[in-house]
């Protein structure tokens, strides 16, 4: 059951889709709409309360939240967005080339991601941070490489489905390749699934990144992004200034759940559609 | 122009197809009839390159196409009439313009060039298939259970469309049906095969009138005629 079987959160999807879009927006924009610099700090004017200047108050340096917010949208996005996009490539392309050779190579691409399926993709990218050193980069690459049997296994059974249909041999017997038939007939019919399994990997990878990220081991201070403000705001929250911390995580809260709403509802609509 | 000798298939022990023979003359029309598991399918197959046979051998002048029976699954549901005939057109260098004429050839409206497989109905969606198997202009065309998947009013009105496009382009037919009463339409001879074997051969109304084999007359003998009455309607009186 998924949470579109309650019907306040599916007539609460077109909703979804409009947080998306001005998140997205926002991610875009970030310097022309943020009132001021994310990194100007005003030691003078810390833990200002909420006020028309700073509609959602400043942080422990006196650094305006809305625009640290606004500007932090552009690493909590672009890192989900790199993960789905390189494991989708990968991960569709295994599926359909292990779909379409079968025998041996489709049985040990199989066995191999089971192997990489059966490791946290979390502990994996924490891991490989640790070892590798933080940033933005090194946990986005692990946890692509993490979410490339996730979207592989999906990928592989529709592949394998497809490839079956008497119109792929209606085509081998017209004389078409191997490539012609996979680029322009399998993977556009393949296509649509591909893109809710990466819309519903995104709302994931944004939770692990921000997971990351608090923990130490994504991108460092003072760079503006979601999970680190969370992180940096802990102490504030004893202090008795718990904003920071909390508008950053109402951020990737409401993301989340309006980019797994709208996933879902495509895969409603698109994930079983075979004929 | 088709010369198929001595043709076997094994899977895994299980014996498919074995030492199967029969022919077919340029622009000739031959069935080949068998119940489900005679091996009649997986010849079709060798002979269009789908499997590669065990033995045996396969001589071919010219090119074959195929129509399969589920017209349903047969086409890419993304691709528009237009764009399935375009596309086979261009493969194999024919000129573009031959798309309204194939419509033409196999019934369909022309106005019906921009729908999707799921507009159509079954038997709109197979005069599409045999419209992309004519539009590569084959000397040959493999029919498997071609008509077996559609309605029987379908059914006929398709089987004229095959009589009136053999006569149209010359194309030699290969039927593969388990359905006597649709071959004497379509064909001239016909191959009875059973469990892998051919058991009968010979022109279509010498074989479906004075059946040799045993298993030929069970098979002709199941076919509803004009004039046969459901027994129940006879014992209602």
């Amino acid at each position: 059951m998924t949470a579109l079987a309650i019907p306040v959160v599916r007539r609460a999807v077109p909703f979804a889709a409009v947080i998306c879009l001005l998140v997205v927006l926002t991610a875009i924009l970030a310097p022309w709409i943020a009132p001021y610099d994310p990194n100007a700090i005003d030691p003078l004017n810390a833990y200002a309360p909420f006020s028309a200047a700073h509609p959602l108050g400043t942080d422990d340096l006196g650094r305006d939240l809305l625009s640290r917010l606004i500007h932090g949208s552009r690493t909590s996005l672009a890192g989900p967005l790199i993960v789905v996009v390189a494991a989708g490539t990968i991960g569709a392309t295994l599926a359909i080339t292990a779909a379409w050779f079968g025998g041996w190579f489709d049985a040990l691409m199989s066995r191999a991601l089971d192997v990489l399926f059966a490791f946290p993709g979390l502990v994996l990218a924490i891991t490989v941070a640790a070892l590798f050193g933080s940033g933005f980069i090194t946990p986005v690459v692990a946890l692509s490489v993490a979410f490339v049997p996730v979207i592989a296994r999906v990928m592989r059974a529709a592949a394998l489905r497809e490839r079956n249909l008497p119109y792929i041999e209606a085509l081998r017997v017209q004389g078409f390749g191997a490539w012609r038939i996979c680029l322009r007939h399998l993977v556009p019919n393949l296509a649509p699934l591909l893109m809710v399994q990466a819309a519903i990997g995104f709302g994931y990878a944004m939770i692990d990144l921000a997971s990351i990220s608090f923990l130490g081991l994504g991108l460092q201070p003072p760079a503006a992004d979601w999970g680190l403000m969370i992180a940096n705001g802990q102490p504030s929250i004893l202090a008795g200034f718990p904003q920071q911390s909390v508008t950053a995580a109402v951020a990737v809260v409401i993301t989340v759940v309006a980019f797994t709403a709208v996933a879902e509802r495509l895969a409603t609509r698109f994930g079983g559609d075979v004929r | 122009m088709l010369d198929v000798r001595d043709l076997r298939k094994e899977y895994r022990g299980a014996i498919a197809v074995d030492g199967v023979s029969f022919a077919v003359p340029a622009g000739g029309s031959l069935a080949v009839v068998g119940e489900s598991g005679s091996g009649k399918t997986t010849c079709a197959r060798i002979v269009t390159g789908l499997e590669k046979a065990t033995s045996g051998t396969v001589t071919l002048h010219g090119s074959v196409q195929m129509v399969f029976q589920d017209p349903y699954q047969s086409l890419d549901r993304r691709q528009t009439v237009r764009g399935c005939l375009a596309e086979v057109l261009a493969h194999h260098g024919r000129d573009r313009s031959r798309l309204g004429e194939l419509l033409d050839l196999v019934g369909l409206d022309r106005r019906l060039g921009d729908a999707l497989p799921r507009q159509l109905s079954g038997g709109q969606r197979q005069r599409v298939a045999i419209a992309r198997a004519l539009a590569a202009e084959p000397q040959l065309l493999v029919l498997d259970e071609a008509v077996a998947a559609l309605d029987v009013s379908i059914q006929a009105q398709i089987l004229n469309l095959l009589v009136d496009a053999r006569a149209a382009t010359g194309v030699a037919y290969l039927f593969i049906t388990h359905d006597l009463s649709v071959v004497r339409h379509v064909c001239t001879d016909v191959v009875v095969m059973s469990r892998g074997r051919v058991v009968e051969s010979g022109p279509v109304e010498r074989v479906l009138h004075e059946p040799e084999h045993g298993y030929t007359r069970r098979l002709v003998a199941s076919v509803p005629r004009p004039g046969w009455v459901p027994r129940r309607a006879v014992n209602r009186d």
